[in-house]
């Protein structure tokens, strides 16, 4: 199975050795789950350490066959791009499964949510490693099922409707993804037989029918093809991420689900989106992807805008937290359409830091509406004299969340709007001018950096209305309103020192994306000059796959040149 | 009309099934009045019996042999389609015994007849001549007009199995008819062999055209597709929990097979020169027209058994997506639906399983809104119920899922099918929504009123292997596919099960 | 030269941790000693830099610090990495040296405040940041410090969170400093852009060789560095409380009084300048940017001064006097004299502190009573205030000998003979920002002596009791203030005049600044020696008239000019009314669309129309689809004999062809019919070419070539023998 493949399952075997545990031990059940996800996250630092960062390929792969007549084959495989998020997955689900608010107020069935939040973790580990397409999408519906539960159990008042929503938003989404999918695994079969009969000892050793992604990716479609399955994926992407404007299940999910599914959601799930789109929609379809960035780079700055002012006009602390969300994930959409490597390596560190801090801000929050029973910004004021070391500890998490420099937030937005910034030359430089009137980075840049006035405002605004002010109401005098203790104050102090550490530190994390980045930024750019080099050819592989068009090659200029004929 | 020894030998599963059915209703005629538990058993072991037969025929069928002089044929996709419907009937039997005793309408004649129609089942996947299709169409038939109506008490049952007799004869009578149509036609051709060597000659004939889809209504009719799925919502409705699982899942499966292999060699592929697109084009209608409706009528269902036998209509149209592959000739199209029927079955049986099991005496439990809370009382139904619903809706890693997933990927073959496995994604997208509403009742409500369970260890046993069975075909379909695809890739499977 | 820079800004910083996590277990005497005693070890270590390290490094860019790499991504590298050279070692002087005193100083002013260790904690954590807001060595470093500070400055500000109103300065203040810092960094982007660096070290040297990625054209007609100058700038109105985003400041006195003398009088609103100081080549490539510095700064002194007239708060007209003096020095920075603005931010920074201080003295003595209109007479209670005072107040007028004297004076002189925008015909703003300047300053001497006079002059206004235990401050707050007001009195002396004695080196501060800023501006001496005459005439005229009219009080004629144009001076009063404008035209605009996109296309666009929409039409197909389904079996046999007539009619209605294809070639015609319904090979063909009744050919696809030109009339029948049915189709052809 490999490193890999046993972090991926460990946490499902930990699910079914808590499922056989009679239901009255709930301690035993907590503990379970603690443990399996410590050594979750113990055995993914051993990857950590294994890991060779000038690598730019997957590494401590595991291939499996899985259902050889069909070509499906359990591969996984980690680079530069998966690692952090995998990192982040192992560590927060330990500190939700330690959290006492994670389940919420009816903290009932503790069984069942650590269940649930182990096969999640599965779901989520294996969807970040997985090289094979179809193993990938198990993993990316497995999600699915877990998260709809947490959220339906033990969510709010209108859980079932926000349950459901979540549910039918992905399908709609992912299910189309599997059509496109079928189709380019058929389209590869085809090519794949034709070359076989064509010979050569490198064909020789190629499957008939195989997702895996490192062929799959290579598989070049016409034009209209790419556009019809980058929309397809796509769809899936941007509604997780989620893009406006396709966000409006998040604020319902996040408010609804219980303190330990929005920090999971929040922290792990949404990721999916950004992650996707570097992965596999944007490394698949070039052409399509470069024709619609200008499109879904503005969606990103109307989402980061538009996500601010609705987190300014709202009451409700966990929609607010929600909408930043919405705002901050933008960044990283854009960032990854800048093709430099500071717009996409600070993509994902806004990924990662976007993890710790809004997980820490739902986990506030959670603090917040179990001592008060309330989430009304109205209901609260004044709790600094109440609750010290929490209102200590939710400040710096506040700030790293506005992006204050020396705090993980600013890193990442930092470096997508320098990024930004300077897109044009990214793409510039790679022969494809974006010459529509719509990509002007430069000005998206300065738009998106608004952001850093709004954040500034729903944030401290929030933080004042919470924190600040006379503690003139009786339900804030009362003695349930207690400080953090024991488990939530470590849980919160181990957030708080992330958030410092990220952004104090960012060149050791950075530094071990950089190769996977660059390299994506080549093959994106080779993929796109070779499919913008005929933009009606019919299916083929990209490089070292030639096939039968490798002699038909023209020379190295003609891309460019074709490009520009296509504009 | 001359055999060998060896074709009854070749049957002998399908035989031992009556046999042991015989006996049963001889043994009935002795034992009064004390329970029926000791038939329930002895069918249970006959089937069995019938079972490990057909699993020692499996090596022999590598390659199709006919039997009776073409009436039937043995190869190894009859003989994975009897497995299936041996198991059914096991299962059905095991969940069958409390469930009456429970609800007072136990009677002896009841496990004879689940054998007769497992055996008309078994004659109908391995018929390769209309007359042998007919009898067992006939002989499972009949088998489920009379499980339908077995709870007198009930008068619900009664009209479900009249109408499903009505509605059944008409289409026997349309299958008659349009055999002799055909018969006439090819001048005396019943075999599917003589049928199809005819086709190119005759293949255009209007009588010969007629008579063909008079036969495709009837089994069209079998399987329940729109429009000829009226009846299936109010049989499945009427019949006691334990028949309706039994009829969706054997009864529907078996039609499917017979109408596949019909499909495959009689009236083979696109050779047909109907408009020039062979019959894929009234499939595509036809499936299409399955989702869609199937789908939107399950939504709004308060009954649990009509929104299942609703789901069941919507899954007969994705499988006939799987024909629509078959008649363009794609590959691996016969071994898609059968494994989606295999996945199908399980999934059926089981979730019809848990509705036999929640049920009590005067409170069976068939509204949504009766579910609530079931989770917190009865866990093992809860979580068994939510893996065969997810089965069902298509998501991972569940038979259905894959079920789906290996019919779609076949149907992409062929550009011309896009169109319906994108209403097949989107329907299916439709199907969760009523699917999570009765996962809704089970978790996310809490349980009305104080119920105590009813104990059925048969039940329990079923319903674990049925649920395991889900997850295993989903989990690792690999040595299935291999069986489906006739074997040849077992091999493999058994590789790829290895770790 | 490597050091140890980064003792200075580290220490502050833990003993900021130290207080803020640990400070309710440590005693409260430890508490502000650890403080003191981390600020003190930061000035320590910066004046043994600034003295025995500095001098030999002086021309080789100063002292260097690489504490580690911090950002690195493609071809942007970021060190963490300190610069002491000489302008931010006098930056750092003025801030541990201050920073210091103004430690001790709260410890008695202080002393009544519970959460003292939390307070102590905040200081500290201020200078660090402002220390590495001086010492960074690029410009992201330095935004670390500039955000830190920011933060500081609204955690002190909302120090006394418990009032919603300090909360909210503080929010304010922050808020307003982030729109600021929106400009810095587009300014960094676009110095990144251009030099593909952002330490400020090779951006200054990529300057002052006039880089030509520098010089390209940006926007509008404008240079890059014009650009870059701008965005940086707006970071400076922002911190430094210029136009028009000065609003914040006279609000931020909400927070303890040693605060807003740390904060909002010495260090932090001076960081614009220092900024611009910083980068004095880049803006000497933009002349217009500078004019725009220099035109905003002279406007907001003189604004700041006129409000400065009617404001009855005592730390109120100390903060726009504070904004005031901080457009002299952007005048200053803005003409070219960037010397002579770091200048003014020294002298201004000792006696505006000082000032603070007495004003947090007085407050302290009339039990935190700030109107001054309940004061008067203290000069009897606060002798030593007072007296402090009197210094301070003097070097602010720019009476003769007293820092302000000189570093306002070199300010107004070099306005007045700057050259830097002759280049571009914008050669008013020298003399435009000089007469300016002159008003600013006879404003300056006449509300500042209002304010001493109505202070300390006639009686006392305060009630009984109040009067009763007005008392001198402690020792702890009483020594700062006589060591500020030395240096009040002294420090204009590091700036001499020098040129005007033909011995420049007397300038001190100029020649030490010179490698970095550049030499000092050469002034006329006529000018010169006029200007000094000029404007000590104006300061002290300036004092005259606020002698006369508030020795003892609000004097006749004061309440004559009041009743005679009372619109005028409530105007004035209420700062005319800038912040109400604000929220007109900014603030509450911005909630209204927010409001309005929440409920129109958050909720009801998107949620409404596009998701729950589809799902209700599919939902009432299915409540239709049950319809069907009535339970009678004679119409489910309908729909099962409609389903197979429909299926019989569907697949085998007679094949339908529309298609015909011909293609010519001259007289040869080539016909192709049935196109796209390949299978149908049931179906016959008659072809006749000439439409003579006559079947030329008996096949689907056929040729023919014409003998004579002319139309012609190709029908084809289609005979389907399965029905048969015949369909005819025709086609024109011409051929001649």
């Amino acid at each position: 199975m490999g490193l890999l493949g046993w972090i991926t399952l460990l946490p499902l075997l930990g699910a079914i050795l808590v499922m056989v545990v009679p239901r009255e031990e709930e301690a035993v059940h907590r503990g379970l789950g603690l443990f399996v996800s410590v050594a979750t996250f113990l055995a993914s630092l051993l990857i950590l350490g294994s890991f060779d960062s000038s690598a730019p390929g997957f590494q401590m792969k595991v291939d499996q066959p899985w259902v050889d007549s069909l070509g499906i084959r359990f591969t996984l495989g980690v680079d530069g791009i998966s690692l952090w998020l995998v990192m982040l997955t192992t560590f927060i689900v330990p500190l939700t499964l330690l959290f006492p608010q994670s389940i919420g107020l009816r903290n009932i069935r503790v069984r069942e949510f650590t269940i649930a939040v182990l096969v999640l973790e599965t779901g989520m580990l294996g969807a970040f490693l997985a090289l094979d397409m179809f193993v990938f999408y198990v993993f990316w519906e497995l999600m699915l099922v877990p998260m709809y539960f947490i959220i339906g159990i033990w969510g709010g008042e209108r859980r079932l409707y926000a349950s459901i929503k979540f549910v039918l938003y992905t399908l709609v989404g992912s299910l189309l993804m599997l059509a496109a999918l079928l189709y380019m695994y058929t389209e590869a079969h085809t090519l794949l037989v034709a070359q076989k009969a064509a010979g050569g000892e490198m064909m020789a050793s190629l499957p008939e029918w195989t997702f895996s992604y490192e062929i799959l990716s290579r598989l070049s479609l016409p034009f209209m093809l790419q556009m019809l399955c980058f929309g397809a994926f796509a769809l899936a992407f941007m509604i997780k991420v989620p893009l406006f404007p396709f966000h409006t299940w998040l604020p319902d999910a996040h408010v609804e689900a219980p303190t330990g599914g929005s920090v999971i959601l929040a922290a792990v799930l949404l990721k999916f989106g950004a992650y996707g789109f570097l992965r596999f929609a944007m490394p698949m379809f070039p052409l399509a992807a470069y024709e619609t960035a200008p499109l879904i780079a503005w969606l990103a700055v109307i989402g980061i805008i538009f996500g601010a002012l609705m987190a300014y006009v709202q009451n409700d602390v966990k929609k607010l937290v929600a909408y930043s969300s919405v705002s901050h994930l933008g960044f990283v959409v854009l960032g990854l359409l800048t093709l430099n490597s500071q717009g996409i390596q600070g993509g994902i560190y806004q990924m990662l830091a976007h993890g710790i801090s809004t997980g820490g801000l739902f986990l506030g929050v959670g603090i917040l509406y179990d001592r008060r029973h309330s989430r009304k910004l109205d209901d609260f004021g004044g709790l600094w004299a109440k609750m010290p070391v929490f209102a200590v500890m939710f400040l710096v998490i506040v700030l790293a969340s506005g992006g204050l420099p020396g705090l993980c937030g600013f890193v990442g937005e930092f470096l997508v709007l320098i990024g930004t910034f300077n897109a044009k030359q990214g793409w510039t430089a790679n022969g494809f001018p974006h010459d529509t009137m719509f990509w002007n980075p430069i000005l998206m840049a300065a738009l998106a950096a608004t952001a850093v006035i709004l954040a500034a405002m729903y944030l401290l605004m929030m933080y004042q209305k919470v924190m600040f002010g006379p503690l003139d109401k009786p339900e804030n005098k009362a003695a349930s309103m207690k400080d953090i203790h024991g488990r939530e104050k470590f849980v919160f102090a181990v957030i708080v020192a992330a958030a410092i550490f990220m952004g104090v530190m960012p060149a050791p994390i950075l530094s071990r994306t950089e190769a996977s980045v660059n390299a994506f930024m080549s093959t994106f750019s080779d993929r796109l000059k070779e499919s913008a080099r005929d933009r009606d050819a019919g299916p083929h592989f990209y490089p070292p796959y030639y096939g039968d068009r490798q002699a038909a090659m023209p020379a190295a200029a003609a891309p460019i040149a074709k490009a520009e004929v296509a504009r | 009309m001359n055999f060998k020894a060896e074709d009854l030998l070749a049957i002998s599963p399908l035989v031992l099934l009556v046999v042991i059915g015989c006996a049963i209703l001889v043994a009935e005629t002795f034992i009064k009045g004390r329970s029926r538990a000791g038939l329930a058993w002895l069918g249970v072991a006959g089937s069995v019996g019938a079972l490990g037969l057909v699993v020692n025929q499996w090596e022999g069928a590598a390659e199709a042999q006919s039997l009776f002089s073409g009436m039937l044929v043995m190869d190894r996709m009859s003989l994975l389609f009897d497995a299936t419907f041996v198991v059914a009937g096991i299962i059905t039997i095991l969940l069958s015994h409390d469930y009456m005793q429970e609800h007072g309408f136990e009677f002896g004649e009841f496990y004879p007849l689940v054998l007769f129609t497992v055996s008309g089942m078994m004659m109908v996947s391995h018929a390769t001549h209309m007359l042998s299709l007919i009898i067992g169409v006939e002989t499972m038939s009949i088998g489920a007009y009379v499980l339908t109506g077995c709870w007198r008490a009930n008068p619900r049952s009664t009209e479900g199995a009249l109408k499903y007799y009505l509605m059944g004869a008409f289409a026997t009578g349309f299958l008659v008819y349009g055999t002799a149509l055909v018969y006439g036609a090819t001048g005396g051709a019943l075999t599917y062999e003589g049928i199809s060597a005819k086709l190119t000659a005759v293949g255009s004939e209007p009588i010969f055209l007629v008579g063909f889809f008079f036969i495709l209504g009837a089994l069209v009719f079998k399987v329940g597709a729109v429009p000829f799925h009226m009846w299936a919502p109010d049989a499945y409705e009427g019949a006691p929990s334990n028949v309706t699982g039994f009829m969706a899942a054997g009864v529907k499966a078996a039609a499917f097979a017979g109408l596949l292999r019909l499909m495959q060699s009689a009236f083979g592929g696109s050779l047909l020169a109907v408009d020039g697109s062979g019959w894929v084009k009234i499939f595509s209608i036809i499936a299409v027209l399955t989702m869609v409706l199937g789908n939107l009528a399950a939504l709004r269902q308060e009954n649990i058994k009509r929104m299942l036998a609703y789901s069941s209509v919507a899954h007969a149209g994705y499988v006939l997506v799987g024909f629509c592959a078959l008649g363009l000739g794609l590959q691996g199209a016969d071994s898609s639906i059968t494994f989606y029927l295999i996945a199908y079955t399980f999934t059926t049986l089981g979730s019809f399983a848990v509705v036999t099991w929640v049920g009590r005496r005067n409170d069976e439990r068939l509204t949504v809104d009766s579910w609530a809370g079931l989770a917190s009382e009865r866990p093992g139904a809860a979580f068994a119920m939510t893996i065969f619903l997810l089965s069902l809706g298509g998501v991972p890693p569940t038979a259905g899922f894959f079920g789906k997933f290996y019919l779609f990927r076949v149907a992409m073959g062929s550009a011309q099918l896009y169109p319906l496995v994108i209403v097949g994604v989107l329907t299916s997208v439709v199907s969760v929504y009523y699917y999570l509403r009765i996962v809704v009742a089970m978790y996310f409500r809490e349980p009305v009123g104080q119920r105590q369970a009813y104990v059925s260890p048969s039940s329990r046993v079923a319903l674990l292997v049925v649920a395991l069975a889900v997850v295993a075909l989903g989990v690792l379909p690999g040595t299935v596919i291999g069986w489906a695809s006739g074997g040849e890739a077992v091999a493999k499977a058994v590789a790829a099960i290895a770790p | 030269m490597e050091h140890n820079l980064r003792l200075i800004p580290l220490l502050p910083f833990l003993g900021a941790v130290t207080l803020f996590f640990f400070g309710r277990a440590i005693p409260r005497a430890w508490a502000s000693r650890i403080a003191i005693l981390a600020i003190g070890g930061a000035a320590l270590v910066a004046m043994d830099a600034f003295f025995s390290a500095l001098p030999e490094a002086a021309h080789a860019g100063g002292l260097h610090d690489k504490v580690m790499l911090w950002i690195a991504s493609g071809d942007l590298k970021i060190d963490l990495a300190f610069r002491m050279d000489q302008l931010s070692g006098v930056m750092c002087f003025i801030i541990t040296f201050i920073g210091t005193l103004i430690h001790i100083y709260s410890v008695g002013y202080m002393s009544h405040e519970e959460d003292y260790a939390r307070f102590f904690s905040y200081l500290n954590l201020f200078c660090a940041a402002m220390l590495v807001l001086v010492l960074g060595d690029s410009l992201p470093v330095m935004f670390v410090g500039w955000e830190g500070v920011g933060l500081c400055s609204y955690l002190l500000i909302g120090f006394w969170y418990k009032d919603n109103a300090n909360a909210s300065a503080g929010k304010k203040a922050f808020i307003t400093n982030r729109v600021g810092d929106f400009g810095f960094l587009l300014g960094t982007f676009l110095l990144f852009s251009a030099t593909g660096t952002v330490n400020l070290a090779e951006i200054v040297s990529a300057a002052s060789g006039s880089d030509p990625a520098l010089l390209q054209p940006f926007m509008g007609n404008q240079t890059l560095a014009f650009w870059a100058c701008v965005f940086l700038f707006i970071g400076a109105t922002g911190k430094s409380a210029q136009l028009p985003l000065y609003i914040w400041l006279p609000d931020a006195m909400a927070g303890p009084t040693p605060v807003s003398a740390l904060i909002h009088a010495a260090t932090m609103v001076t960081a614009g300048v220092y900024m611009i100081a910083r980068l004095s080549p880049l803006y000497s490539l933009a002349p217009a940017a500078m004019a725009l510095v220099a035109i905003v700064g002279a406007l907001t002194a003189v604004f700041a001064a006129i409000i400065g007239f009617a404001q009855n708060d005592f730390k109120k007209v100390l903060a726009y006097s504070t904004v005031s003096q901080l457009g002299f020095m952007f005048a200053a920075v803005g003409v070219g004299a960037f010397g002579t603005g770091v200048f003014h931010l020294g002298t201004h920074a000792f006696f505006k502190a000082g000032l603070f201080l007495c004003a947090g003295s007085v407050m302290h003595a009339m039990s935190n009573i700030g109107d001054i209109r309940k004061m008067g007479g203290l000069k009897h209670h606060l002798p030593w205030t007072h007296g402090v005072f009197l210094v301070c107040w003097l070097a602010i007028c720019g009476v003769p000998v007293f820092s302000g004297f000189f570093s306002k004076d070199a300010i107004v002189a070099s306005a007045f003979g700057t050259h830097i925008f002759d280049a571009i015909g914008m050669a008013w703003v020298g003399p435009f920002v000089g007469v300016m300047l002159l008003v600013a300053a006879l404003g300056t001497a006449f509300y500042m002596s209002r304010l001493y006079y109505l202070v300390f002059s006639g009686e006392c206004r305060a009630d009984h009791d109040v009067q009763h235990h007005i008392h001198e401050s402690p020792v702890e707050m009483v020594g700062p203030l006589v060591v500020l007001a030395g240096g009040a009195a002294i420090v204009g002396f590091f700036g001499l005049p020098g040129a005007l004695f033909g011995k420049p080196e007397l300038n001190l501060l100029a020649h030490w600044l010179e490698p970095v800023v550049g030499p000092e501006m050469h002034i006329p001496h006529g000018l010169e020696i006029g200007l000094m005459a000029g404007s000590t005439a104006l300061a002290l005229a300036g004092i005259f008239a606020a002698r006369t009219l508030f020795r003892g009080g609000w004097q006749p004629p004061v309440e004559n000019f009041v009743n005679a144009v009372p619109g005028f001076v409530n105007l004035v009063r209420d700062k005319f009314r800038v912040d109400e404008l604000y929220a007109f035209l900014i603030y509450r605009p911005v909630s209204w669309l927010a409001r309005g996109l929440f409920a129109v296309v958050d909720r009801f666009i998107i949620d409404t129309l596009l998701v729950h929409g589809p799902a209700k039409v599919v939902d009432t197909a299915g409540r239709v689809a049950r319809v069907f389904q009535s339970g009678e079996v004679q119409r489910y046999v309908a729909a099962f004999a409609i389903g197979i007539a429909a299926i019989v009619y569907l697949a085998s209605r007679p094949a339908t062809h529309s298609e015909l294809k011909v293609t010519q070639v001259a007289r040869h015609v080539t016909i192709e019919a049935g196109i796209g319904e390949a299978a149908s090979a049931a179906l016959k063909y008659e072809v006749d070419f000439d439409s003579d009744g006559q079947i030329d050919r008996k096949t689907d696809k056929a040729e023919w070539t014409y003998e004579g030109s002319g139309t012609y009339t190709i029908t084809v029948n289609v005979l389907d023998p399965r029905w048969n049915t015949t369909r005819t189709l025709k086609k024109e052809v011409r051929v001649d």
